[in-house]
């Protein structure tokens, strides 16, 4: 009996040796994606793939990165992953993937495949940073930055908050995006990436706005940060109103905001906002320290600002705002409202009721 | 009586018979020379020779504790070889208890240190042990339960309770197995351990083994059993969960914050060790996109020059530092920090230069070493370090989620382990099985 259990346990073993994990691969046999840029092909209906692979060292310096750059033109970006394949030494791992660009061009005729596929692959994480790269995405992965310290280190932190935060550069992950793209009444909006005038660093401080489909309008970056402020509630940034020729700048701490919609036949849109912030820059003795004065003018200039801006993103006819999800939320009525709200949409009103509270005068002396 | 007594020992020219006659009383002696002590002399000698008076002798052999009637003569091999004093005077048989204690002094704490706790620890004979408990749990109700185990050694045991707290289930399921328990020699309460546990092939203790007379007290406070062996410097406490064997006795005397901080450390740390080779493997060969990228890059930077797949790499370290450990406890004391020298320097340094294993297994391999030693109890500590090896197993064929699969299978097999009778994963016992106010572990 106990020979018997000692020779299945011998048999077992002896079987386990033959099985080897499917998945079994040393991680330096494996090769980095670091960033991926997806074209529109030389032909038509064919993407051109731009993998950016990072080649690890041991030691860690400023500018001494090395990545590779492999890039192939196929029907699909199924293929042309697979085709890359075959360029390399090691297996591609998508897993380190956290930066996905699309090029201008591809955005223009729409990304509805690339989504798919990248909705698709397991090994593509949903917290990848989403961009749009201008020229195209081959020309921005080309780039190889400067202070980069480790393969890719350099756009891992543009994004997101771990590195620099900027109010000019909007952040968009692939989960959000993907939401965007099914949500009713709610569209999205990638961050444009391009190269540097001198190229050694990337440009990260425009958006682009998309509707269900394609590309529809670029926002410069003074709107930009505007959008920022007032969609995402980023209160790292500033409002600059000017003033009898020179400006005053509000650094921001906190912003709030609230939306109202009222059901009529032309919706009239309310956005109350509420930014707390404390004078940066202000010309000397301004408006005779009057508090309340000098935060009724910035009121109303933010207010323009603001309503111009909406009103833009309106004409474009994208809602990156999601005024749509809200009314729908808002009020019962399902696909007649939708209906309602989609044919009213383009000629919707505005007010923009701003509150500005200068928490501290920024005085020095 | 000397004619039987010959006839038992038959060879051992060490037993000391002779007839004494000092002119009113002849008297049979015999005894162990290297058995007994000196107090023979003043107790038997002296009062028998030059300050003999008959009166006074027959009032000592009748009134003297240590005198005792010995009528049955089969139990008469047995008191020589305990150390007793057989004598006949008048055809009636005595005893004197004679034997020699080697040790007086109680010992220090050895393999369960404390910082600031008591620093005694138990000793190897027996009697000097039950006073160390008696002196700690000074209770009329601490019941003392003398056994004798081993066919051939003899090994006195005493079983110690307290008649009010203990649970009388589990006193009449460890007096069943007192009886089973077959063993020719008895020497180490680790025996005694095994022959107790209901089942041989065990990961985990199930009996706890402590030389610290505070942790006895503590335990028999909470209505636990304790089993005092001659000759091992260890009490067996049962019945006993897994939070047992990982608690310090230090845990009481620290403040409170200090330490729960501790208690916590020293369950990630068990965690770690058991987990972290494992982890290794499974993040390296499967699921590198668990670290951050800094990592993944550095790691995959440092690996680039090992040949072998991670697994291998794992099982050199550990295998290395397996080795290590074994050596630094088997060795003596003075070449021991020879060992660990060349073992921990030079071995995982070289080992690293000469692109055996990458620089961030060595870490990992110290980290689960130290870790390791964390634990206070040394039979849950080499539990916890076999506990590895089917973790790294798991993970070389299924990875990330093997491992997760084989932590949540060890609870369920510590939720499966009794200790005599009672649930050994149990987190809270109810209030009246523990009102020492000692707190859950």
């Amino acid at each position: 009996m106990r020979y018997r259990k000692a020779l299945l346990f011998a048999l077992l073993l002896s079987m386990l040796c033959g099985v080897n994990g499917c998945g079994f691969k040393d991680i330096d046999k494996r090769f980095f994606v670091v960033a991926m840029g997806i074209d529109r092909g030389s032909k038509p209906s064919t993407y051109r793939v731009t993998l950016r692979l990072a080649i690890p060292t041991s030691k860690i310096e400023s500018g001494e990165a090395k990545t590779e750059l492999e890039s192939i033109e196929a029907p699909t970006i199924a293929e042309s992953v697979r085709h890359i394949k075959s360029l390399v030494d090691k297996e591609l791992d998508f897993g380190h993937c956290r930066v996905i660009l699309f090029g201008k061009s591809l955005m223009e005729r729409g990304v509805d495949e690339p989504l798919k596929w990248l909705s698709r692959r397991r090994d593509i994480q949903m917290v990848a940073f989403l961009g749009m790269a201008e020229p195209n995405s081959f020309h921005v992965l080309k780039l190889h930055p400067q202070s980069e310290r480790y393969p890719g280190n350099a756009l891992f932190l543009s994004f997101g908050s771990e590195g620099t935060e900027s109010s000019y550069s909007v952040t968009e992950y692939l989960f959000d995006w993907a939401r965007r793209q099914s949500e009713t009444g709610k569209d999205g909006y990638l961050p444009i990436v391009r190269r540097d005038i001198d190229s050694n660093s990337y440009r990260v401080d425009k958006v682009a706005f998309l509707d269900k489909k394609k590309l529809r309008l670029c926002l410069n970056s003074e709107e930009t940060q505007l959008f920022n402020i007032s969609a995402k509630h980023y209160d790292k940034s500033v409002i600059a109103i000017p003033f009898q020729g020179t400006r005053v700048v509000l650094a921001l701490s906190q912003v709030k905001t609230r939306t109202n919609i009222s059901h009529s036949d032309i919706p009239e849109i309310t956005f109350h906002i509420r930014a707390t912030g404390f004078m940066e820059e202000s010309p000397p003795n301004f408006l005779g320290g009057d508090m309340q004065q000098i935060q009724k003018h910035m009121q109303t200039e933010f207010n323009n600002q603001l309503e111009d801006l909406l009103y833009k993103v309106r004409d474009a006819g994208v809602d990156p705002y999601g005024f749509g999800l809200h009314y729908l939320a808002t009020y019962f009525g399902r696909s007649n409202e939708w209906n309602h709200w989609m044919a009213a949409y383009p000629s919707v009103k505005f007010h923009v009721q701003s509150r500005i509270v200068i928490a501290k005068p920024g005085l020095i002396r | 009586m000397l004619e039987q007594i010959k006839n038992e020992f038959k060879n051992a020219s060490d037993l000391l018979m002779d007839t004494l006659d000092n002119g009113y009383l002849r008297m049979e002696l015999a005894y162990f020379p290297s058995l007994c002590d000196e107090r023979i002399k003043d107790g038997l000698l002296v009062p028998f020779s030059y300050r003999f008076d008959p009166d006074e002798f027959r009032r000592m052999l009748h009134s003297n504790p240590k005198y005792q009637k010995q009528d049955k003569s089969e139990e008469w091999a047995n008191l020589l070889l305990k150390g007793n004093v057989l004598l006949e005077i008048d055809g009636q048989c005595y005893s004197f208890k004679s034997d020699r204690t080697f040790v007086t002094e109680v010992g220090t704490t050895q393999v369960e240190a404390s910082l600031q706790g008591p620093q005694s620890a138990f000793t190897e004979d027996i009697n000097l042990n039950i006073s160390l408990v008696r002196i700690r749990y000074n209770k009329s109700i601490l019941t003392v339960k003398p056994f004798d185990k081993g066919s051939f050694s003899h090994t006195s045991i005493q079983v110690l309770y307290d008649s009010e707290l203990v649970n009388e289930n589990v006193l009449k399921m460890l007096f069943k197995q007192m009886e089973n328990v077959n063993i020719d020699l008895l020497q180490a309460s680790g025996q005694l351990v095994k022959e107790l546990t209901d089942r041989s092939h065990r990961l985990f203790p199930t009996l706890l083994q402590t030389e610290r007379p505070d942790r006895v007290a503590v335990m028999l406070r909470r209505g636990k059993i304790v089993i005092l062996m001659n000759g091992s410097r260890f009490a067996i406490v049962l019945p006993v969960r897994l939070f047992d064997f990982m608690h310090a006795m230090d845990d009481d005397y620290e403040s409170y914050w200090i330490s729960r901080f501790l208690i916590i450390m020293r369950y990630m740390a068990v965690s770690l060790t058991v987990i972290l080779p494992a982890v290794y493997i499974a993040i390296v060969s499967y699921n590198p996109e668990i670290f951050r990228v800094q990592l993944a890059f550095t790691i995959d930077g440092s690996r680039a020059g090992v040949p072998y797949p991670s697994f291998v790499e794992v099982f050199i370290m550990l295998f290395m530092i397996e080795a290590l450990i074994e050596a630094s406890i088997r060795l003596p004391r003075f070449v021991g920090s020879t060992a660990t020298t060349v073992g921990g320097l030079i071995l995982g340094q070289a080992a690293q230069q000469a692109g055996l294993v990458s620089s961030i297994m060595i870490i990992v391999t110290s980290v689960v070493a130290i870790s390791n030693f964390v634990v206070p109890n040394p039979n849950f500590s080499q539990s916890v370090r076999l506990m590895k090896y089917p973790f790294v197993i798991i993970a070389m064929i299924y990875g990330i989620s093997g491992v997760a699969v084989m932590f949540f299978a060890m609870i369920v097999y510590l939720c499966s382990l009794r200790s005599f009778g009672e649930p050994y994963l149990a987190l809270f016992t109810p209030k009246n099985q523990m009102n020492s106010g000692h707190g859950k572990d």
